[in-house]
């Protein structure tokens, strides 16, 4: 869970072209959107096209649950190796 | 304004000895001006082409050319620089001081009992210059004015300003002369009026302790005025009768400290290269008032129309500045072009930058949009003292987000900067200005190559690079070979390694790097990255399918921290 943890970090880093943001800098836990890594509703966008290419997710079209999933770097994690499909 | 005299007045009649000029401090009398005049007229007219470009550091010299030419009905293209590019740009005879020995020069020509001066009156009805504006697009604009044009302008300028002003007030500036503020005001209004023009420009703030006593008049912009104002112990024996500024917005706080430092009245100026000066006001607080016979209206988007007899027709002239008419009087509120689209979003780059000011942290904001693949907004910022403070306690990432979160308030997140540049001072062009261009060069970076990941574990990642796609990374090493400089190496290990592991620390040093073969664009090249968290190491190797090529290992044992202010 670890790697993968560091990996999606990777992914948003490289998806989000996020500039001085290492994945030291990334809290597992703290919100991707408004107060934590302050992302704005176009990174969720392009956030959701990258996990779709790299894992083969679908996300929901129910905005409540993709916020859910959203949440944290945790999150994405679990929601990433339960659901994955490559 | 029917009966145009046909030349600067004090050109034909004031006295051989009178002074027209200074020059390294030192007095030039009319009888030399009108010396070289005629030499310079016969110089261009011996060249025999209706078109120079004209650039000269020392407004002497640049003005003696440029009324030659409006003599002789040549018309001058005013070039901004010197440089290379500017010379490929306008390839046409160019005259002034430039290191090129078959210019012409009057210098040869020496003509000094040409005491009273019958020269040709200029050729009000030809183009006398041309002068360049940036264009929203980059690519700049030709604006044609004639002299009568600049005649007029020189008229209003002593009708509206000269009335205070004793005959021997000398003109100083801190701008330069070749735009459409520094000329009219440097150059045309005092020599119309006779007042003595000093032709070196104060550069720095600090110099103009230098001018001697007696009259002064200023024309200056924000950037030296917001210096100024930063002087604690300036003190000048000249006395500064008017002060002039123009370029870009003068802070009413800035204004106020000038004007007592300086003991002198503060004149803002709005103009435009097209318009001519269109409004003044009397800095701080005084509401704009428009110059004699200009009539300002706005359009339905709020931008300010004009008409003025500085205009070559009567027609009105459309801006993309905004202003607002209340009880005061007129308001300029900002440009409507500064407006950016961000993923479909209208973003109002005034409103952000007023958002901006606003923050204790910021001293000075610019932003810009920057279209790559994708549209996001880029802010340089110049910090206060508390901001400096912040930045170096939280690192670039965190503060970065800080700003974010304070302006989230305010405006929709997605309108927000999303990269951020902290400097010691903007980049501020010699007029005062500070481009879209040039905030846009400050988040230029080199690209990684792009790459796939081969195999991931915890403490090891093997990428595949796809050098042949990041050809700019081989470029000027060495110029007959594309190969890829060991510096360019190590940068992308370092960035690629903090992108893959959580590492905790400041890059401090490389050990253990070795060469051992050279990298060529068509390789297929592996890198190896290893991290090591309790030695705070990164181990990286390029190879090829054959062999390594390099190896290092970097050292990330700085605690993490605020990156040093970019100046």
């Amino acid at each position: 869970m670890c790697v993968l943890i560091d990996e999606i970090k990777t992914l948003i880093i490289e998806t989000l072209n996020l500039e001085d943001v290492t994945v030291a800098d990334i809290d597992s836990d703290a919100p991707l959107f408004a107060d934590g890594l302050g992302l704005d509703s176009i990174d969720a966008l392009e956030l959701g096209v990258a996990l779709h290419k790299r894992y083969g997710l679908t996300m929901s079209p129910d905005l409540d649950e993709t916020r859910q999933h959203f949440a944290s770097v945790r999150r994405v994690a679990d929601y990433v190796a339960a659901n994955r499909s490559c | 304004m029917d009966d145009l005299p046909l030349l600067p007045p004090p050109l034909v009649s004031a006295s051989p000895d009178a002074i027209a000029f200074y020059r390294n401090m030192a007095p030039v009398a009319y009888a030399a001006l009108r010396a070289d005049l005629l030499a310079a007229r016969r110089a261009l007219r011996r060249l025999d082409v209706p078109e120079i470009v004209l650039h000269d550091a020392d407004a002497y010299v640049f003005l003696v050319w440029l009324i030659a030419c409006w003599q002789n009905g040549q018309t001058a293209l005013l070039a901004a620089n010197d440089l290379p590019a500017t010379h490929a740009f306008l390839s046409l005879p160019w005259v002034g001081r430039c290191n090129d020995s078959a210019l012409p020069d009057w210098s040869g020509d020496n003509v000094s009992d040409d005491v009273a001066f019958t020269g040709p009156p200029p050729r009000f009805d030809c183009p006398g210059m041309v002068f360049f504006t940036s264009g929203s697009s980059g690519a700049p604009n030709r604006v044609f004015k004639t002299p009568e044009q600049l005649y007029r302008e020189a008229t209003l300028l002593q009708q509206v300003f000269g009335g205070t002003l004793p005959a021997g007030t000398r003109f100083a500036g801190t701008v330069p002369h070749h735009h459409m503020f520094g000329l009219p005001f440097r150059l045309i209004w005092p020599l119309w009026a006779g007042y003595p023009i000093i032709c070196e420009p104060f550069l720095y703030p600090e110099e103009l302790g230098r001018l001697k006593a007696g009259p002064h008049v200023l024309i200056s912009s924000p950037p030296t005025l917001k210096r100024v104002a930063q002087l604690e112990n300036f003190s000048s024996p000249a006395s500064i009768l008017a002060t002039f500024s123009a370029g870009s917005p003068l802070h009413d706080s800035v204004a106020a400290i000038c004007e007592t430092r300086l003991a002198t009245r503060m004149i803002e100026i709005y103009g435009s290269t097209e318009t001519g000066s269109v409004v003044h006001r009397i800095a701080p607080g005084g509401a704009w008032r428009e110059q004699p016979g200009v009539t300002l209206a706005l359009d339905e988007r709020g931008c300010l129309r004009l008409r003025s007899p500085l205009l070559p027709d009567d027609d009105w002239f459309q801006t993309q500045d905004t202003a607002v008419l209340d009880d005061n009087g007129w308001r300029l509120t900002g440009r409507a072009d500064r407006v950016a689209k961000i993923e479909g979003r209208r973003v109002a780059l005034d409103a952000l930058e007023t958002a901006l000011l606003a923050l204790p942290e910021v001293a000075e904001a610019r932003t810009a949009p920057l279209y790559r693949e994708r549209d996001e907004i880029v802010a340089a910022v110049v910090l206060s003292d508390s901001g400096c403070a912040q930045l170096r306690t939280l690192g670039k990432t965190k503060f970065d987000r800080l700003l974010r979160q304070r302006l989230s308030s305010l405006l929709d997140r997605a309108a927000l900067p999303r990269r951020w540049r902290y400097l010691s001072a903007l980049p501020y062009t010699a007029m005062g200005k500070v481009t879209a261009a040039d905030i846009v060069r400050l988040f230029e970076r080199q690209a990684l190559p792009p790459f796939t990941v081969t195999t991931r574990a915890a403490r090891e990642i093997v990428l595949m690079l796809a050098l042949s796609d990041c050809m700019q990374a081989f470029d000027g090493h060495f110029p007959q070979m594309a190969i890829l400089p060991g510096v360019t190496q190590i940068d992308w290990a370092l960035r690629l390694a903090q992108r893959h592991f959580p590492i905790d620390g400041r890059f401090s040093g490389i050990r253990q790097i070795k060469f051992q073969r050279i990298l060529y664009p068509d390789d297929n090249i592996s890198l190896t990255l290893r991290f090591f968290p309790e030695e705070k190491e990164v181990g990286f190797v390029y190879a090829s399918e054959y062999s390594v090529c390099s190896q290092g290992r970097a050292v990330f044992a700085h605690p993490a921290a605020a990156p040093d202010i970019v100046t």
